[in-house]
């Protein structure tokens, strides 16, 4: 039985000019409750928004839909007292406002689910995605509101940074009390990874010799079709150590122990970033200099950022102590000298190095010494396929017709073709070299 | 050839003819043999001030004096006359021409010429110097017409006191091309307002004849607001006297503004040497000159011209050589403390606009003023903040025509007399017509005036758009207000109490523009939300700052004003959608900016991205990015700001072309992708 006491909310007159609002916003909806000093909508008049709040707690009901042009004086929803309503009225403190922010659809875009409610925390999209992916139970965030990807990923234990409060370094110095080499410049920018029992064994076999650091070398040939797609700029014109470190950084994502290094026999460290440590040498100070986030980098910043390393090193001045101790991972390019083959020496604190040298200005070979203790000839045989598979995207096969020119008239051999001649002349130049000749020129000449 | 008739003082009329012809039919008749006996020390007055002058071109010529100086050799009757119906309570305002004004009203000539020897003991201390100078019951600007409204404000002062002190106002005849004369004649009229507003009529405007430089006639101009004009000219000294004294008493008894229009010839040139006028006509009125003809007439008064010359000189053999040092010239009115402590803030449950009616609500009660169009009741203001008001307070609630800048320079004449006063610009689009009363008065007065003169002006003005009201309705145009000298410039925000600015405004000496947001409006303030807390920092107008408040934020995001409450409002949607865990920075002091919360949270957080309202290029983005680099922190920055476009009335549009809630999370998306993309970043 009811005895619902109803009040009414008509539209009050804000100004002078106005008979009539237009109503913007609806913040409930019909049927539920509401709390005094809830705000219930938000009407337009022709000077300002206003908003509605509800004068008392009870069920709502609303009497106008968005966009609608309600007069002045004109009912816009009414209240049933509460008295019935079982105690039904929305909780205090919850943040009623956010659904004027995001007009209705607010939950579904936002994807919060309801567990997640009840547990209080407040993910952002890219923390849900990354939770769900990882599978982390909600149970893991107690008390947590704001949970960011970076949050769910400690969680889960990919991160050493503990949560928020990103504290400084001390606290991740835990690998040298192991024993193990601890990165260079006490670095803690890596996930320490526990070994299998397979690969501990594995381990303790390759030096049970004595050899301090089982290394291993594979590499593969690239034989280029014809010219880039898109020409690279001048300093890799002769040289693919552009496309190299660029593919090579976004694969590493796919084998992590190649951007890791040995802690101990019972573990190993996966860098957080990869940071891609070119090797610069001009015969008497060998210098590795690293590219940064490299996997984060466009291929022209990319190119960009190995000019700027090499006008750096060129330069002579005093380089800064970061670029020399940040990288993860190394190339050593031998393609400007006539070597056409290296088995390249790992760096410390990383388990591979590249090497790029070349036999013709066509033949390439990509060398990848590893450290066995932390990675496998097999991964890095995969890694250097799918390498090698990505750096030939960049190539086309040569078109010839394109590119051969008359030497007098710059006349192509396609354009020589359109006009129905059958081939250009081969001849010998004054000064010993071959040169093509066009019908035209070879004719008048 | 112009044709006019004109009627002069004793109602008989002149030929018609130029300017020049009927000054020259003037002077060709006068006779001022009776006028010296019974007025002879108006004469020494006049004679006092020629000397004055010819000293100040003499030191001139010998490199004493700098800048520049315009002398009224020549027209000193007309200051005697007017200042001579005087009290000391009475005020002038004047223009670049300014000297004879201000000795026949203060005497202070000793102080005028070390005013203009640039010398510490000069009336303003030698800051001012010829065109600038202050005193009790003086002031002089160089910007011609600007005064003029500020005149009218120290006239409705005079009638709120119920005062019976009148304000002349100078201008030339060639003023007259400004259209702020008309705004102040207007507003003198409409609330019939003590003002005599004096045009000294020489027939040039600098170079420019008469004929080339004013259309119609002089007084009809005035005689159109149904103001009562007054003529004469200083040949005929008698008459010119009978009509000054005619006109002061009619403002002064009638309570009602009157046009006192004298004919007078300038013998000198403008400024300095700058002279291309026929010296034919020169010598004429040279040969015409009333002062020169008393003298040469009167041996008692050729005595007294060398013993005025004698005490000038010997004055300026014995004056004081200090000057004001870079050190106490330097300091303004300007609040510039930051404080670190914090209070958290809790709201009345009320919406912006009823807190803003109340804060000005107890500046009225306070016995300020308050001044604007269309402010009073039953309309109650464009955004209806002023509502009720001018029936609570229907003496100080000053309801204007459109004159934007009548009513600044109004509010400035009545704040020069201690009365805090707030002017409401109806859209912050119109503050363009006010800039010459904010550069060139207001933000100056303190300064040029060594520091005698305090304006506590307040311009209050509703910037921003999101409302559809197109181009010249909705920019947000605080990067032109900001950096002006002395000019104090905060935004409110709906995030606090507005009447926490207006309550500190009210201790607050110097000018303040007051940006509100019209958005803002309609929105109640800031109420708790669970998981974010909200502090207002120390200090004068201290920012706020809004952080989530279990989580330490990555992200730095700076804006103000109404826009700073919509990115309040969507702090958590915004952490939901970019990943980006943000503190909000509240900037209320815009200039001088509070920089120190930011630099404080941007070096703790590593990134900074500033919101702006107007477009980035040079404005308040700028800034802050500029000091925090000063500061020394090293952070990822950005501005996020309107598109350097006028902003359109179509509503999907405008929203493209402003910087909404939509913009800034899409920007914090890239700029985080970009983050990671950047090498040399601070890995966390």
């Amino acid at each position: 039985m009811s005895t619902d006491a109803e009040l009414l909310v008509c539209v009050e007159r804000h100004n002078v000019n106005d008979d009539s609002v237009i109503i913007l916003n609806l913040c409930f909806s019909s049927g539920e409750a509401i709390a005094a000093g809830d705000v219930i909508l938000e009407v337009e008049t022709s000077k300002t928004n206003l908003e509605v709040i509800s004068p008392a707690s009870g069920t709502l009901e609303l009497h106008v839909a968005i966009g609608d042009e309600v007069e002045i004086g004109a009912p816009l929803f009414s209240v049933r007292s509460a008295e019935d309503q079982g105690g039904s009225i929305s909780a205090p403190g919850q943040p009623r406002l956010r659904a004027v922010a995001t007009a209705g659809d607010d939950d579904a875009v936002l994807g919060q689910p309801a567990d997640q409610q009840q547990s209080g925390a407040l993910f952002s999209r890219a923390a849900e995605i990354r939770r769900q992916e990882l599978g982390v139970g909600l149970e893991a965030f107690p008390g947590r509101k704001w949970v960011t990807v970076e949050d769910v990923e400690s969680a889960a234990g990919l991160r050493t940074a503990p949560g928020p409060h990103a504290q400084p370094a001390p606290a991740k110095a835990a690998p040298a009390a192991v024993g193990g080499p601890v990165p260079a410049g006490g670095r803690t920018d890596f996930t320490r990874t526990t070994r299998t029992k397979r690969k501990r064994a594995e381990s303790s076999n390759l030096t049970v010799y004595g050899n301090p650091l089982p290394q291993s070398t594979i590499w593969i040939d690239i034989d280029l079709p014809g010219p880039r797609v898109v020409g690279a700029p001048y300093l890799f014109e002769e040289t693919i150590a552009d496309l190299v470190v660029y593919e090579a950084s976004r694969l590493f994502k796919n084998y992590p122990t190649l951007n890791a290094f040995h802690i101990d026999d019972r573990a190993y460290g996966v860098y957080d970033s990869i940071n891609f440590g070119i090797s610069f040498d001009s015969g008497e100070n060998l210098k590795v200099l690293s590219i940064d986030g490299s996997d984060r980098l466009s291929l022209p910043d990319v190119q960009h950022r190995f000019e700027q390393l090499l006008h750096l090193y060129e330069s002579g001045e005093s380089l800064p102590q970061e670029l020399m101790t940040s990288s993860t991972v190394t190339l050593s390019d031998l393609t400007r000298t006539p070597a056409t083959g290296m088995l390249p020496l790992i760096n410390g604190h990383q388990s591979l190095i590249l090497g790029l040298s070349r036999y013709s200005s066509t033949l390439y070979s990509i060398s990848a010494s590893f450290d066995h203790r932390v990675s496998e000839g097999l991964t890095v045989a995969a890694f250097l396929g799918q390498l090698a598979e990505r750096v030939l995207s960049y190539f086309r096969d040569a078109d010839l017709s394109a590119s051969l020119q008359c030497f007098t008239c710059q006349r192509t051999m396609s354009e020589e073709l359109a006009m129905g001649n059958k081939a250009m002349l081969s001849v010998k130049r004054p000064d010993g070299s071959d040169a093509l000749i066009c019908r035209n020129c070879f004719e008048g000449w | 050839m112009r044709t006019e008739t004109i009627i002069d003082a004793n109602g008989a009329s002149l030929p018609e003819g130029t300017i020049l012809e009927r000054f020259r039919c003037w002077a060709q008749n006068a006779s001022n043999d009776r006028f010296l006996q019974e007025n002879r020390k108006a004469v020494e007055l006049a004679l006092l001030i020629r000397e004055v002058e010819s000293a100040f071109l003499d030191l001139f010529s010998r490199g004493l004096m700098n800048g520049t100086v315009h002398t009224c050799i020549g027209q000193e009757f007309s200051a005697v006359s007017v200042a001579g119906g005087l009290t000391q309570d009475d005020w002038i305002t004047s223009n670049h021409r300014c000297h004879g004004h201000f000795i026949a009203k203060t005497g202070l000539w000793q102080g005028l010429i070390d005013e203009l020897m640039g010398l510490a003991t000069g009336v303003c201390k030698g800051i001012g110097s010829s065109q600038h100078l202050y005193a009790k019951g003086f002031l002089s600007n160089g910007p011609q017409g600007a005064l003029l409204p500020v005149g009218s404000g120290i006239a409705q002062n005079f009638k709120m006191k119920q005062v019976p002190n009148i304000v002349a106002s100078f201008i030339g005849e060639g003023t007259l091309g400004e259209g702020v004369v008309y705004e102040a004649l207007n507003l003198a009229a409409l609330r019939s307002l003590p003002q005599l507003f004096v045009c000294e009529n020489n027939g040039y405007s600098q170079s420019t004849p008469q004929m080339a430089g004013v259309a119609g006639s002089i007084p009809d101009r005035a005689a159109a607001f149904g103001i009562r004009v007054f003529e004469a000219n200083t040949w005929q000294l008698q008459d010119l006297f009978d009509t000054a004294a005619a006109a002061i008493s009619y403002v002064r008894n009638e309570c009602k503004p009157a046009f006192l229009l004298v004919g007078t010839y300038r013998l000198k040139a403008h400024s300095k040497g700058d002279d291309d006028r026929d010296p034919a006509e020169i010598a004429f009125f040279e040969e015409k000159d009333s002062l020169a003809r008393l003298v040469s007439d009167c041996p008692s008064l050729g005595q007294a011209q060398s013993a005025v010359r004698e005490t000038i000189a010997a004055h300026i053999e014995s004056v004081d050589n200090t000057r004001i040092s870079a050190a106490d010239y330097r300091p303004d009115q300007l609040p510039r403390k930051s404080g670190a402590k914090s209070v958290a803030v809790s709201n009345e449950r009320v919406r912006m606009v009823q807190a803003i009616n109340q804060g000005l609500e107890k500046v009225l009660a306070d016995g300020g003023a308050l001044l604007g169009e269309d402010i009073c009741d039953p309309y109650g203001g464009a955004f209806k903040v002023t509502k009720g008001l001018s029936t609570k307070f229907p003496d100080q609630v000053i309801g204007s025509p459109i004159s934007e800048a009548g009513i600044a320079g109004m509010g400035a004449g009545l704040a020069l007399m201690g009365r805090e006063s707030y002017v409401e610009i109806m859209f912050g689009d119109f503050m363009t017509n006010i800039f010459d009363q904010l550069i060139n008065n207001v933000s100056k007065f303190h300064h040029m005036y060594a520091f005698q003169a305090s304006v506590p002006l307040r311009i209050r003005t509703p910037m921003g758009g999101k409302r559809g009201y197109g181009p010249t309705h909705s920019q947000s145009l605080e990067k032109y207000l900001l950096g002006i000298d002395n000019l104090l410039v905060l935004a409110a925000t709906s995030l606090e109490d507005p009447r926490q600015l207006t309550e500190a405004l009210s201790g607050y000496p110097g000018p303040a523009i007051l940006l509100e947001n019209k958005t803002d409006y309609g929105r109640l303030l800031w109420q708790d939300k669970p998981d974010l807390t909200l502090k207002k920092l120390g200090g004068d107008y201290g920012s706020l700052v809004l952080s989530p408040t279990r989580r330490q934020p990555n992200v730095t995001l700076v804006s103000y004003g109404g826009t700073a409450r919509e990115l309040a409002d969507k702090l958590e949607d915004l952490f939901v959608e970019t990943d980006c865990v943000a503190e909000l920075i509240v900037i209320t002091r815009l200039h001088p900016l509070d920089i120190t919360p930011i630099t404080r949270s941007a070096s703790r957080t590593g990134t900074l991205v500033v919101v702006e309202d107007g477009s980035c290029p040079f404005g308040i983005g700028a800034e802050v990015l500029a000091q925090v680099a000063e500061a020394g922190v090293a952070a990822n920055v950005c501005r996020i700001g309107a598109e350097p476009v006028p902003i359109p009335s179509i509503g999907e549009l405008e929203h493209e072309m402003l910087p909404t809630y939509e913009r800034v999370a899409q920007r914090l998306r890239k700029f985080k992708d970009d983050l990671r993309a950047t090498p040399g970043t601070p890995r966390s």
